[in-house]
């Protein structure tokens, strides 16, 4: 069974190379959302097996979406990886409760090395 | 006991001191009796017989002229008398006296009366006289101490006759004439010579004597009077008369001319060389005084420029940081998002298009330029960000007093009063002072930009226990537990706070509230970094009572407190 991917970033062609990227190895459904506020709706339809989430973003940040994710039981069990630009992952650990401890990329990453992180996360 | 070196002042003080001041009638005929008329016209030929060499009493020049006081005295007496004395060239004052003795003299113009002399000569009234002055290279100040020392007198002058019948105990040396004496003295031949201060003071200046003392240890006073032959009882009362007949006026005239009085100059009165000397070192002292309190002062504008100069730099230095950091973020986010994009967009190329030697060195070609360009992106990132600290053992008081010194000026400037309540019992921490140096100043300078009039900046450190949950809930990162012990730091200010809807993006880097081109956001952010990295936690809120406060909180070295 496929597993389920939702792909969060301002950056609509980002998300659709992720997209393409993940699909084409047949082991995933994807699916994309470009808004922040709109990536919490689209979980609850999606009912993703992760979240792979940009920290910054005009209307709201990684770490709100991933709050909002879980305070709602059903949802809160989806694994996330945060992606983000500005910074490394050093301070990632002080950015927020939310994002400290999670899983971290930092862009550019390699589609090789998105899918051993999701395969780890994925299994644990 | 003063001292006097060839002292002319005293000279002129001490000398002549006892001149009979009367003044008579200009004609001294008029008052002599006509016994005295008649006993000098039965006399026309009356010998005199000067000291040829008792300056400045007398002397013969070098052609022979008699010179000096009393032989100013002389021609008056000879004026009022109208008399015209005969004078005798001897070659040495022992050979007048031996003339005197022999009855080859009548008169002896400056003769000091002695217990001896008198038996031969009848004594008029003195007409000049001068002090009794001991005179020595050896430091000898009374008469007493030259007792078994070597004397020189001149042979038969006064103080011949008067050591010889007062001072059994003195070695006496004889010489002929004042000046040989003082040459024996200045020489040490002898121990001193006892003469009297007209004589020595001309001589040693006339001769340049330089190393002989002069002092008063001499009771006696040289009082000169004129000596007549004894067997001339009539002459005594005429030339007494003539004596008294001088004016003050002519005696002055004289005085004036023999001591120099007007050609000494005031350079010669050691009065004036004490108190000119006085003067230059009471003005070198000022000069030096005005010198090391200017070079204290700059000293002082040195040191203050310095420090000013100082926390410029540093305020300078973290607004570059922090403009390079906002750079640095700006450019990232920017650029590594394409990257991103090119990354994997070249991904999935290289899966898609045909195996072939071409498309693989394309597609490793972008790899490796995406790469490099993140490296710089990278580079820029760590350059900006505070990663690493430099941490010794210290005291976060001395940071923040430190800091409130760098911002000293603008806080004057601004009129905000400061007060800080910093526990003295605070234990060291292991710190980055140049940082968190940079931490307060920053937050110093917001808190002032903050305030705008009766500004209050409020600075608190404490060790405190978090047991209340609202210390607690001051920690935002959850880094401390309940019930542990922390170093507190706390910040207030009087401003406005913040407002609400911020509070949460406070510390977020580009977060600010100041006017385009004041602050560039990244202030807080760069704070928060630093604090995190000491393993601190910063918290910044409005206080109940206005004004904001922010809450920095440190984790104790708990293996030495």
């Amino acid at each position: 069974m496929k597993k389920r991917i939702l792909v969060v970033d301002d950056e609509p062609a980002l998300t659709r190379m992720v997209k393409l990227n993940l699909e084409r190895t047949g082991n995933y459904e994807v699916r994309t959302e470009n808004q922040g506020s709109m990536a919490v709706q689209a979980a609850r339809e999606f009912k993703p097996d992760l979240i792979f989430l940009d920290v910054m973003m005009p209307d709201m940040s990684g770490d709100e979406v991933s709050a909002q994710l879980k305070e709602d039981e059903e949802l809160s069990q989806i694994k996330f990886i945060f992606m983000t630009a500005i910074v490394t992952k050093d301070e990632t650990e002080s950015m927020g409760s939310n994002i400290g401890g999670n899983e971290f990329l930092a862009k550019p990453v390699k589609t090789d090395e998105l899918i051993a992180t999701i395969e780890r996360v994925l299994g644990e | 006991m003063a001292w006097l070196k060839t002292t002319p002042l005293l000279l002129c003080l001490v000398f002549l001191a006892h001149l009979p001041g009367e003044t008579f009638a200009a004609d001294i005929r008029l008052v002599l009796t006509p016994e005295e008329k008649q006993w000098l016209k039965a006399h026309p030929e009356i010998r005199i017989a000067p000291d040829p060499d008792f300056a400045p009493f007398e002397w013969f020049s070098q052609d022979g002229s008699y010179m000096g006081m009393v032989a100013d005295y002389v021609q008056l007496i000879e004026e009022r008398l109208n008399i015209k004395f005969k004078i005798i060239h001897a070659r040495k004052w022992s050979q007048v006296m031996e003339m005197a003795r022999a009855g080859e003299v009548d008169v002896i113009p400056a003769l000091a009366l002695s217990p001896q002399r008198e038996k031969n000569f009848l004594f008029t009234e003195p007409h000049l006289s001068a002090k009794g002055v001991i005179v020595t290279s050896k430091g000898y100040e009374t008469i007493q101490q030259l007792r078994g020392k070597k004397i020189a007198v001149v042979n038969e002058y006064v103080w011949d006759d008067w050591i010889t019948h007062n001072e059994h105990d003195v070695d006496l040396y004889r010489v002929e004439t004042t000046l040989h004496g003082l040459e024996l003295a200045a020489l040490g031949v002898v121990d001193a010579m006892v003469s009297d201060l007209a004589s020595v003071t001309y001589l040693i200046r006339e001769n340049g004597l330089s190393n002989l003392s002069v002092v008063p240890g001499i009771e006696r006073n040289l009082e000169l009077r004129f000596g007549i032959r004894n067997d001339w009882p009539e002459l005594k009362p005429i030339i007494d008369k003539a004596i008294a007949s001088l004016t003050a006026e002519e005696k002055e005239a004289i005085r004036a001319k023999w001591l120099y009085l007007e050609e000494r100059g005031f350079w010669r009165n050691p009065l004036f060389w004490y108190s000119t000397l006085g003067s230059v070192v009471l003005l070198l002292l000022l000069l030096t005084g005005t010198m090391v309190w200017n070079r204290m002062l700059k000293q002082r504008v040195e040191l203050r420029t310095r420090e000013l100069q100082d926390a410029n730099v540093k305020l300078m230095q973290a607004e570059k940081m922090e403009s390079i950091g906002r750079l640095a973020a700006g450019v990232a986010h920017e650029v590594k998002n394409p990257l991103a994009i090119i990354q994997m967009g070249a991904d999935f190329l290289s899966q898609e298009m045909p195996k072939d030697e071409t498309t693989g060195e394309v597609i490793k070609d972008i790899d490796d330029a995406v790469q490099r360009a993140d490296t710089v992106i990278r580079g820029l990132l760590d350059f900006s960000r505070d990663k690493k600290l430099e941490r010794t053992a210290g005291s976060i008081n001395e940071v923040i007093k430190s800091s409130l010194h760098l911002v000293g000026h603008e806080m004057r400037q601004r009129q905000i009063e400061v007060k800080t309540q910093l526990a003295d019992d605070l234990p060291q921490l292991e710190l980055d002072a140049s940082k968190l140096q940079q931490v307060f100043i920053n937050l110093f300078m917001n808190a002032a930009h903050a305030m705008e009039r009766d500004g209050l900046l409020q600075i608190m450190t404490q060790v405190k226990t978090l047991n209340d949950q609202a210390d607690l809930s001051r920690d935002n990162e959850n880094r401390f537990k309940p019930g542990e012990t922390v170093l507190w730091v706390e910040v207030r200010d009087n401003g406005p706070g913040i407002i609400d809807k911020d509070s949460s993006k406070i510390f977020d880097p580009f977060y600010t509230t100041k006017p385009v081109g004041e602050g560039t956001g990244l202030g807080l952010s760069v704070s928060r970094n630093i604090i995190n990295l000491h393993q601190g936690s910063i918290d910044i809120r409005n206080h109940q009572e206005g004004g904001a406060s922010i809450v920095m909180m440190f984790q104790l070295n708990r293996g030495e407190t």
